[in-house]
């Protein structure tokens, strides 16, 4: 009081705001340009999408995990799983004979599905869709496994398999999956779907496989 | 009167921030000890074939941890005639062998002993279990302990009397056998009562 004012240095300007005010405004605005950037891209698809190693019936096709190689594929209506049950659908029954040899150290491919062409994706289960791994195998001891996959009739042109180790679909970020172009055609779809032969889903074995 | 310079401003900063990063780093890798520590043998006791190892371990059941120790002598690996405890004929697929790992263990039969794991390892580093049901072979669930006298098991059920069966030897031999491909050579036997602890016998 009374005293002499100090005359205070002006405060620093940006574009005519204060400093701190332009500092909130740069802030909200890179977080909001991140914001629109990811929701924009498909980053969140994108960086956690699997790596799909691709390939035909026939072809050994190689992941982080092991070797897989699609030996057969058929199809009915009717199949019988290796205990002898009889499974009968409305729509076709896809059977993939496969070989898979771990890499590294003893695995199993828990995961094996049908993707169709749509995207639809049709997955092995213990009643209706037999498959079994046989537990985990040795490395680079070829196992011999097979899977019979129920799917509607439309789903069977262009189906691929996919296989991988985990059997949820979360934890297939990038790691490897097989995806194999089965190489079936709306052909193979209407024979398959009219055939009511029994069709035997093996049991797994190991070792090369045997002479048929 | 000159103004500080940036870097002695900012000196406390500086200092924090290796310190923060540190910090930072340790708490985000809370994850570490359960998806790499724990998923496999890595705090290893080593050993050479043909030498007693001692091997101190925990196990944890109902009853909190079980600490124990036990003695073990790799004495080969050899070309394997039968499953391990089971009369089956052993046939191997086309282009697999299988070896028995000839073990000598010694504890006191109090020390439950049956759930461990044996992986043999080839000169790469690739590791072939032990597997009691395979569809190539069936044998004694356990590698480590005689399959008629397995001593107890852990207290994991509550009115399940871990130690019904007959006594283990003080000292006892098994030969689990494991399949591996045709040409691959044993380098290491590798056993576990439960990550992290391990013993690594080399097999040369």
């Amino acid at each position: 009081m009374g005293g002499r004012r100090v005359a205070r240095p002006p405060a620093r300007r940006l574009n005519g705001l204060p400093r701190q005010a332009a500092f909130a405004v740069l802030l909200v605005a890179a977080l909001a340009t991140g914001r629109a950037v990811e929701g924009l891209m498909p980053v969140d698809d994108e960086t956690s999408a699997p790596f799909e190693r691709t390939g035909g019936v026939g072809d050994r096709v190689e992941t982080r995990w092991g070797d897989v190689e699609v030996t057969s594929v058929a199809g009915s209506t009717r199949i019988s799983d290796p205990y002898g049950t009889v499974h009968v659908t409305g729509g076709v029954y896809v059977v993939v004979d496969w070989t898979y040899t771990a890499a590294g150290e003893p695995q199993v491919p828990a995961y094996v599905a049908l993707r169709d062409t749509e995207g639809r994706v049709f997955r092995t289960s213990v009643e209706r869709n037999p498959y079994s791994s046989g537990g985990a195998a040795q490395p680079g001891i070829p196992r011999q496994v097979a899977a019979a996959i129920e799917v509607p009739a439309d789903a069977v042109a262009g189906a691929r398999l996919v296989v991988t180790l985990e059997t949820n679909p979360e934890d297939h970020r990038r790691d490897d999956i097989a995806v194999i172009d089965l190489g079936l055609t709306q052909d193979d779809a209407d024979a398959w779907a009219a055939s009511e032969e029994t069709v035997e889903v093996a049991e797994p074995a190991d070792g090369p496989e045997a002479a048929s | 009167m000159r103004r500080p310079g940036w870097w002695r401003r900012n000196r406390w900063g500086l200092v924090a921030l290796p310190v923060t990063l540190a910090a930072a780093l340790a708490a985000s890798s809370y994850r570490v000890e359960d998806y790499w520590w724990l998923e496999k043998p890595r705090d290893l006791v080593h050993a050479e074939r043909g030498e007693w190892a001692t091997f101190s371990a925990s196990q944890y059941d109902r009853t909190g941890d079980v600490p124990f120790t036990v003695r073990v002598r790799l004495d080969g690996v050899r070309p394997a005639e039968a499953p391990f405890g089971e009369d089956e004929p052993l046939e191997p697929p086309d282009g697999v062998q299988a070896v028995a790992v000839d073990l000598t263990l010694a504890a006191p039969p109090d020390v439950p002993l049956s759930g461990c794991q044996l992986v043999v390892r080839d000169a790469a580093g690739t590791e072939y279990a032990y597997q009691s049901a395979s569809p190539s072979i069936s044998q004694a669930t356990s590698p480590c302990v005689p399959p008629d006298a397995r001593g107890p098991e852990l207290d994991l059920f509550e009115g399940i009397d871990p130690d019904t069966g007959p006594r283990r030897p003080d000292e006892w031999s098994v030969s689990p056998v494991v399949l591996l491909p045709d040409g691959v050579e044993v380098a290491e036997v590798l056993l576990s009562w439960g990550p992290p602890e391990g013993l690594v016998i080399s097999a040369d």
